[in-house]
């Protein structure tokens, strides 16, 4: 692959934001558990093994929402420099309903993630903490729910796409959780935290679709 | 498979947009079918063949490599 093109592609660019969203959100996050006065001394935050967790785990929706826009971007000049790269989108009547919609649901996400943490100092009750875990709930379920619209509006080889993402993301996710339940019992790692599973199905279906996309289109 | 797919869109002067159009697909899965990278479904095949005025088999041909 030509160097050039190296450095334009999408795989590249949202690595190196990854990478130092990962870098500067890990010390954020250990600036916070040194301070036991702040309100981060507490749930999500409370030990350093969940704080570097979370940081995976805002990781990957980081990535999801730079992925979605940089498609976002790609398709409003078709010239731009991904064009060159042979790389094409999944051209539906609901693709840009799709991308807007996740994009938007995936802001959400990380707004209620971040919110309920303030939220749950407001009261002790159980009930409440209960409440207040289903408000990131909703974000995800629209974003269920605008794949479902816009799995409607594809054809057969576009279809098949989906199916092939599906399965790469299925399987990378159950292998993934069955290696992590393993190191579990056998007490190579504590408690892992189940909430970066749904982003990471996501993730991965990201990234099983473009290889499907270059396989066959 | 082979197809002669181009071939009979080019002689109609057609874009890959206007068939994809015609057939309600993807113009990407017109693109794909004529690459040979994808084999459309029957349903897509007796459409096709009913745009060019022909058989399936005038269409499509066992893959001969």
């Amino acid at each position: 692959m030509h160097q050039q093109a190296m450095r334009k592609h999408p795989f590249f660019v949202v690595g190196g934001i990854g990478f130092w969203l990962v870098f500067v959100l890990n010390i954020s996050l250990d600036f916070f558990n040194n301070a036991p006065t702040t309100i981060f001394s507490g749930s999500l935050f409370s030990s350093e093994w969940n704080a570097k967790w979370l940081a995976v785990y805002i990781l990957f929706i980081a990535l999801f929402i730079v992925g979605a826009m940089i498609n976002h971007i790609r398709n409003r000049n078709p010239d731009s420099c991904f064009g060159e790269m042979g790389y094409s989108e999944m051209e539906s009547p609901g693709s840009k309903q799709y991308q807007k919609s996740m994009m938007i649901n995936a802001i959400l996400y990380i707004v209620a993630v971040i919110s309920s943490e303030f939220l749950l100092k407001l009261s002790d009750s159980i009930y409440i903490h209960g409440l207040i875990a289903f408000i990131p709930i909703t974000p995800a379920l629209l974003m269920a729910k605008a794949l479902s619209s816009y799995v409607k509006t594809l054809d057969e080889l576009q279809l098949k796409v989906i199916m092939e993402a599906s399965l790469f993301s299925l399987s990378i996710t159950t292998i993934g959780c069955l290696t992590i339940g393993f190191f579990q019992l056998y007490e190579v790692v504590p408690n892992f935290p189940v909430f970066w599973i749904f982003p990471s199905v996501f993730v991965l279906f990201g990234i099983g679709q473009y290889l499907a996309i270059k396989k066959h289109f | 498979m082979d197809n002669r797919l181009k071939v009979l869109r080019a002689e109609r002067d057609w874009t890959q947009q206007d068939l994809a159009d015609t057939l309600g697909v993807s113009r990407q899965t017109i693109n794909a079918i004529e690459k040979g990278k994808y084999d459309p479904s029957l349903p897509v095949a007796f459409k096709l063949a009913s745009v060019f005025e022909c058989l399936i088999e005038d269409i499509f041909s066992p893959d001969n490599r």
